[in-house]
């Protein structure tokens, strides 16, 4: 068997995996359709086209976030505590496949939602975009779910099984909320949207406000750059928590 | 068959996006934002900026301006069909106020090239005021500034503002105030600006008018329901002027430190003061020009307002100390809680018309003066002070005068000197660069072998009638050479009569004598001492040299360096004098060298 061919299999068992866990695969794709569909096209403000495109961003966003961390902070937790993880080390298949099959479900799923939102804006929205913004939006927004994972992948080497899902949503929610995904940042009081800076979200979140000229206003270098630095630390902090789990076992 | 799948699902993804909606061209949403260029409508919405109200900073990003005015404040983009300006998150504050000029030409013109988008006149001509009323007042495309003014001062017979060769009216007594007062509010007068020096002032330059006027003239401007701002000089002088009932000071004062009761009088009496540092600053330490704005001089400052900078004033007596005095009373003045307005006193020696106003706020910010209260003092203070009711504020209703600046004005105030873009009348100003002095190679000017022709510029009588002096002059060529007759009499305070050669055919760039080391001609006469007077574009006060001439043809060489204080690379205009008395003299050969 050759090394491609044991990627693709990982990656396609993986995804079955996690596609036979509805428990999983619901609130994943339900929840950021739901949610904008009320508060982006619903509760717009009358008269505004702007919001449900604002709202578009900043919910997709949202939508990839959740996956790419509960894939990798769920499944690895619970593979470390039932030794999977020991198991699939011991098989010849490199852990790099293991990881990357995670990332290839991740980025299955930021699709679907993708997929969702943009024909729900579409459809009941009546956001209307230029092909080049449309696609510019869905790209960043699949790459836009590499730091996520990141962190899932860092809780997931560091937390118990029992312990990960409620530390992801403790995570996951209140970062969405202080991004200004939920609501506009700037109905935020002052102080929280001064800490909205701390967070992966808000960037990623201004860089896709930024395609559609409707983010703050700071430079577009600035967001990147603090997206490639988060995720650098990330992965140092991995490799790390990596490095000391791996050599306990050995 | 895997294959099959997999283009499958790419082919479903690319078609998923074809049909993604696009904006049609009725579609109301523009996402893509044009640059501040766009100069083609007064209506738009401008962001993300950081904006200055004039009073204070604010959390909103967006402004929306309709037909000039500011319509609303949007803490996010507005839903709008106005053409969207990318702000590029830059600062953007109020058009400057600047509460003490003399305008005329085109000082309002200057003005609004530096973003100085109102301008308060304390003494100019009434019809040119008169004539700037229908600008002021709507928000047509223009390319300057708005103007308010006092028309004529109030003075006394030879007192301070007649002395400018212009025949204005003044007042004797209490008694004629209110007519007086009635005259200017006739003639078009926004506010009444009077000149007082006390009898108890240490120092008295020309004569002023009693403190029973002073007080009467106040009164009739109360009744009349204009506002009375007072010249002082001295301490004296501002303290009877504040009791008396001034609404403000003009200027501020170096004679002596401010008194604890003048700051108490005018805090608690909100009494308001343009300290006019700039003017004062030329009077004394005379540094700062040199240090902003000479050593790399903006492309905007013409030649005219360049010689004005460097322009000084002639007594030279009063030691520079005084200007840390000067400094100190500004700083006590902010401390108490006065209300201070940035006034430049522009055309006067040390001042152009704008660029000083910034100058202004940089001295104010030195002097001690917060930040904050910097930019307000040529904001909304002015506005407050003088109760205009559409300038000096970014507030719905107010007019679009916008400035907008690349650097935090709380952290860089001299970022105000290169504005990323200026508006005025919610228009996009673009100021067209200065036309540059044409440079004079040395060699002949003139010969008088074939006329009155010079090589540039041309030739002109010139005497002070044209000032209401007494002196005359009149020229003509005679076999091969100039003549002049004419009589220099008393009269005007500057008396003269001569001829005039104009350098170039626009007084105001002249011409670039950088290449230039004498002036060179010959001359003969009736016996005496003559003077060569040279003017720095834009300036009314020459420099002179005296030279003696007698009944003989002699040849005068006169290098360019005896001229000190002349701008060289403007020089508008040389003037050849005859003696006191009736003369006449004959001019010939005038060549550069």
């Amino acid at each position: 068997m050759n090394t491609l061919a044991i990627y693709q299999k990982e990656a396609w068992y993986d995804l079955i995996s996690v596609w036979r866990t509805p428990g999983f695969v619901l609130p994943a794709l339900a929840f950021p359709l739901v949610f904008y569909l009320f508060f982006g096209v619903l509760f717009s403000p009358s008269g505004s086209t702007s919001h449900a495109v604002y709202m578009l961003v900043t919910y997709s966003c949202f939508g990839i976030m959740g996956p790419a961390m509960f894939n990798f902070a769920m499944s690895i937790a619970s593979d470390r505590a039932q030794g999977w993880l020991t198991l699939k080390r011991l098989s010849p298949m490199p852990v790099s496949a293991y990881l990357l099959a995670k990332m290839a479900t991740s980025l299955v799923f930021a699709l679907f939602i993708i997929l969702l939102l943009f024909s729900a804006a579409a459809i009941f929205g009546e956001v209307r975009l230029y092909h080049s913004q449309w696609l510019g939006l869905a790209l960043l927004l699949l790459l836009g779910t590499v730091p996520f994972a990141l962190i899932g992948l860092l809780l997931g080497l560091t937390l118990s099984d029992k312990a990960a899902p409620g530390v992801v949503n403790l995570l996951y929610l209140p970062m969405a909320f202080l991004s200004g995904l939920w609501l506009p940042v700037t109905m935020l009081p002052q102080f929280l949207q001064q800490l909205a800076w701390l967070w992966p979200s808000y960037h990623l979140s201004q860089l896709g406000l930024k395609l559609l000229a409707l983010d703050q206003g700071q430079p577009l270098l600035l967001h990147l750059t603090i997206l490639l630095v988060t995720s650098t630390v990330l992965t140092l902090l991995c490799l790390l928590v990596f490095r000391r789990y791996t050599g306990a076992k050995s | 068959m895997k294959s099959l799948v997999f283009t499958a699902i790419a082919g479903v993804l690319v078609l998923f996006f074809l049909l993604l909606p696009q904006p049609d061209a009725t579609s109301q949403l523009k996402p893509v934002a044009t640059a501040v260029s766009d100069a083609t409508s007064n209506s738009f919405v401008l962001g993300p900026v950081k904006v200055f109200d004039g009073q204070q900073w604010r959390k909103e990003r967006y402004v929306e301006v309709r037909d000039g005015r500011v319509q609303q404040l949007h803490p996010d983009k507005p839903d709008s069909t106005l053409p969207l300006i990318d702000g590029h998150n830059q600062w953007l504050m109020p058009g400057l106020i600047d509460a003490h000029v003399h305008a005329w030409g085109d000082a309002l013109q200057q003005a609004l090239n530096f973003g100085v988008t109102t301008a308060l006149d304390m003494f100019g001509d009434q019809q040119f005021l008169v004539a700037q009323k229908a600008a002021r007042a709507g928000t047509e495309r223009t390319d300057q500034a708005d103007m308010y003014g006092a028309g004529v001062l109030v003075t006394a017979p030879k007192g301070h503002g007649t002395q400018y060769g212009i025949e204005i009216p003044v007042i004797e007594r209490p008694e004629q105030a209110s007519d007086f007062v009635a005259a200017r509010l006739a003639e078009g007068s926004d506010y009444i600006k009077i000149v007082y020096t006390s009898a108890k002032a240490l120092r008295h330059f020309r004569p002023s008018i009693d403190l029973a006027t002073l007080q009467a003239v106040i009164d009739a401007a109360k009744a009349q329901g204009l506002l009375a701002v007072v010249h002082i000089a001295d301490l004296p002088s501002a303290e009877e002027a504040i009791a008396a009932g001034a609404d403000g000071l003009v200027h501020s004062f170096f004679s002596e430190p401010v008194s604890d009761e003048l700051l108490q009088l005018m805090a608690s009496g909100q009494r308001f003061v343009i300290p006019t540092m700039t003017v004062m600053e030329g009077m004394l330490a005379n540094q700062i020009n040199e240090e902003l704005l000479l050593q790399d001089p903006p492309a905007l400052l013409t030649a005219a307002a360049i010689s004005s900078l460097q322009q000084r004033f002639g007594n030279a007596q009063i030691p520079p100390e005084r200007y840390q005095l000067l400094a100190g009373n500004t700083k006590k003045m902010a401390e108490a809680g006065i209300l201070l307005l940035a006034g430049s006193d522009a055309p006067n020696p040390n001042t152009a018309h704008g660029v000083s106003l910034l100058v202004e706020m940089v001295l104010l910010q030195r002097a001690g003066v917060p930040n904050l209260q910097v930019l307000q003092s040529a904001t909304s203070a002015p506005a407050k002070a003088f109760g205009l009711q559409e300038v000096g504020y970014l507030r719905p209703g107010y007019k679009a005068d916008m400035l907008l600046l690349s650097q935090d004005p709380m952290a860089e105030l001299t970022t105000l000197l290169t504005p990323a873009a200026i508006w005025k009348n919610g228009w996009l100003h673009q100021p067209e660069l200065p036309a540059e002095s044409t440079a004079v190679t040395a060699g002949l000017i003139a010969d008088f072998n074939t006329g009155l022709t010079a090589r540039s510029g041309g030739f002109a009588a010139s005497s002070d009638s044209m000032m209401q002096g007494k002196s005359s002059a009149e020229i003509r060529v005679q076999q091969g050479a100039l003549q002049v007759t004419g009589t220099t009499r008393p009269g005007f305070a500057y008396p003269w009569a001569g001829v005039a050669w104009q350098t170039a055919d626009s007084m105001e760039t002249g011409s670039n004598f950088s290449d230039i080391s004498h002036i060179k001609f010959t001359i003969r006469g009736t016996p005496g001492q003559y003077r060569l007077d040279a003017f720095s574009a834009g300036s009314f006060m020459p420099v002179s040299h005296r030279f003696a001439v007698t009944a003989d043809w002699q040849t005068i060489e006169l290098p360019l360096s005896a001229f000190s204080g002349l701008n060289t690379e403007a020089v508008s205009m040389l003037l050849w004098n005859g003696p006191e008395g009736e003369f006449q003299f004959e001019l010939d050969d005038i060549e550069l060298r």
